[in-house]
């Protein structure tokens, strides 16, 4: 991760916050008590990691203060991916809650399992729907039969959100 | 108590608990076994099944992962040099060297045999601590609870290893989170910005699922590959001399047992740093150090007997003051949530059965994983050579058909995908995900204790530190938050003195 990349995720978060103190100071003296001084201590920490990034004097000090806690180690716990990778996982989850949004998890578990077995990871096909009518099969049994509970049908069948 | 666990044991053995804290050992075990995923994958994705279950049974589950996680974690560490679990990289060091030697075999029995006894002994110690931290918590008001609550937040914030200002961030965040919804003490909502669904708060579960289930799939998604190609790699063969050298080994069994307790019980130190620190005191004081590294058993028992004594210990904070003291224990706890009981003092007053269930689980999930790993070690290594797409496509219809089923609401599955996203950029830009969860558990109880402190002295300020509890707490509060400074002065100071050397 790019100190720039550090900044703009810093920003953004102090952008939320700032929100947030903002609709606190609507509400009674006791119920925005704690949630502005918990907005306004997040806020100058987000500050402190911005200062924090860089070579500087005040960056290293800062370090220095918090134990080299806001040095920024390229990539972090994860690794660097491309952005265009990270994308598409996110959009494979996306779709999935798209589609048992719209035909109901009975529909989208299958097609999300055989496309992504089968388009994504490029294995064959009927591994892909093995593995797409177990599990469909699984979770039904366990869910509707074990456990008692009715599954989203989807709101193209009538479901209710 | 003994009535309690006379219940409980009557359920383990009559009502059912062997099936579920078996059920549970053997998930605890794959989850433990597959790099990435984990204990609190692993509960998090367990949930929503415990919905339609006894309070009883549901602890018997939650005890077999939890019992089971950790020794799934040194199969992989030990025949792979991969750990499953961080507190796993420990065994590392001397358990693949072994490996590499031919010695597999007797390193996943010492494995083994170490997890159960120090599994053992960290139920023994939670046994005996319980009825002393039921005294201890009557002497508690809203002051020390409030006090409490900062501190457990400071002090995972700061157990982030070099990442303080972040964990303290995202605490921020997460106390944030935990103010929506009903204004506890006062009247109306508050943060809900016109949404309905957000007056009951943002939920716990399925943003656990999220942030732990769904963001961990992400991740997954972009390993991609097997975790292993070769299936030589999974050779396992002699494991009765690894067990025979834990008994052998006592002393370093119960070194690492009490360190593993000891460290667990504090929030936030976690898992990791019991298991390296019981290794490198063994080293210490070894004859022979130099054997280390280089396939030497103790390195194997120490630090797994350390990381399943852990468990017990990490609940005595988690079940008698709610706070947890790592991802697993705050999974754990909204757990007890969704069966009706509030992390805290009043789980230790109200419901001994329930604690004494899950401390019943451990102490079984302990003995009873470590016996089936043993027993199937070589098989269950062979699920690292399954293909992680196979887990993408399987996890994420999982979880968020558990997430839906909690309340059947599809909008609990959005706010998993959306706490999903959320895990995964706080991976992807260093911010720990432990501090949010745990405050978004504690803001509530951080809020009500102060309000209700203020109330009770009259808006004086100073019952926060005329108090001698509540004043050791704050001064505890402003020492840990010291102490990366203070790590970093005496780093540096040693750094001086060696070059002077």
């Amino acid at each position: 991760m790019t100190d720039r990349r550090a900044i703009l995720t810093s920003l953004v978060l102090i952008a939320v916050s700032a929100v947030y103190f903002a609709t606190a100071l609507q509400y009674s003296a006791g119920s925005r008590a704690i949630p502005i001084s918990v907005a306004t201590l997040t806020i100058l920490f987000l500050f402190l990691d911005i200062l924090s990034q860089g070579e500087g004097r005040v960056a290293r000090g800062l370090r220095r203060a918090f134990g080299g806690a806001a040095s920024i180690r390229p990539g972090g716990d994860a690794q660097e991916q491309p952005v265009r990778q990270e994308a598409l996982a996110l959009a494979w989850i996306v779709a999935f809650t798209a589609l048992a949004t719209a035909f109901g998890f009975y529909i989208a578990i299958p097609v999300y399992v055989i496309s992504y077995l089968w388009l994504h990871a490029g294995k064959p096909i009927w591994i892909a729907a093995l593995v797409a009518i177990s599990l469909t099969g699984a979770l039904y049994l366990i869910f509707e039969v074990l456990l008692g509970y009715a599954i989203f049908e989807g709101l193209i069948f009538g479901g209710y959100m | 108590m003994e009535d309690a666990l006379a219940h409980s044991f009557h359920a383990l053995v009559a009502g059912g608990g062997v099936f579920y804290l078996a059920i549970g050992a053997v998930v605890g075990l794959v989850f433990g076994i597959i790099p990435g995923l984990g204990g609190p994958t692993a509960l998090a994705l367990l949930i929503p099944l415990t919905f339609g279950m006894d309070t009883t049974s549901a602890m018997f589950l939650a005890g077999g992962i939890m019992g089971g996680v950790p020794f799934g974690g040194s199969v992989t560490a030990i025949l792979l040099n991969t750990p499953g679990t961080a507190p796993n990289a420990a065994t590392v060091f001397d358990g693949y060297p072994m490996t590499l030697q031919g010695r597999a075999g007797a390193a996943l029995g010492a494995a083994g045999a170490a997890s159960a006894i120090g599994g053992l002994f960290g139920v023994i110690l939670l046994l005996l601590a319980l009825p002393i931290a039921r005294e201890v918590i009557l002497f508690f008001a809203p002051p020390e609870f409030f006090m409490l609550a900062v501190l457990g937040l400071s002090a995972i914030a700061v157990s982030t290893e070099g990442k303080l200002l972040r964990g303290l961030i995202a605490a921020g965040l997460g106390l944030m989170i935990a103010f929506v919804g009903y204004d506890d003490v006062g009247s109306g909502t508050r943060f809900t910005y016109g949404v309905d669904y957000l007056w009951d708060g943002v939920p716990l579960v399925p943003t656990l699922i999220g942030l732990f289930a769904v963001a961990q799939i992400v991740s997954l998604y972009l390993s991609g590959g097997a975790i292993t190609k070769n299936p030589e790699e999974v050779e396992v063969s002699r494991v009765g001399e690894g067990v025979r050298a834990v008994f052998r080994e006592w002393p370093t069994v119960l070194r690492g047992s009490s360190i593993g307790a000891a460290i667990g019980a504090i929030p936030g130190v976690g898992g990791t740093v019991a298991a390296f620190l019981a290794y490198s005191v063994t080293v210490q004081i070894s004859d022979e150090p130099e054997t280390f590294g280089k396939g030497n058993i103790k390195g194997v028992i120490a630090p797994e007997a350390s990381n399943n004594a852990r468990e017990g210990g990490a609940l005595i904070p988690t079940l008698a003051f709610g706070i947890p003291g790592s991802a697993e224990m705050a999974v754990f706890l909204g757990l007890l949530v969704l069966h009706g009981m509030q992390p805290g003092p009043a789980v230790l007053l109200n419901h001994m059965d329930v604690v004494t269930s899950l401390i019943l689980s451990l102490a079984f999930a302990s003995v009873f994983a470590s016996v089936m790993c043993l027993l199937v070690a070589r098989q269950l290594a062979r699920i690292t050579l399954i293909d992680v797409n196979y887990l993408v496509a399987i996890i994420l219809p999982v979880a968020l058909v558990g997430a839906y089923a909690l309340n059947s609401s599809m909008y609990d599955v959005i706010v998993a995908v959306i706490f999903g996203v959320i895990g995964y950029l706080m991976i992807r830009f260093d911010y720990p995900r432990l501090p949010l969860v745990i405050a978004m558990f504690l803001g509530s109880v951080m809020e009500v204790n102060f309000r209700q402190s203020l109330m009770i002295s009259r808006g004086d300020w100073t019952t926060f530190f005329s108090r001698p509890v509540s004043l050791i707490l704050f001064l505890l509060i402003v020492l840990s938050l010291c102490v990366p400074a203070i790590r970093y002065g005496i780093r540096k100071f040693r750094e001086g003195k060696e070059q002077e050397a």
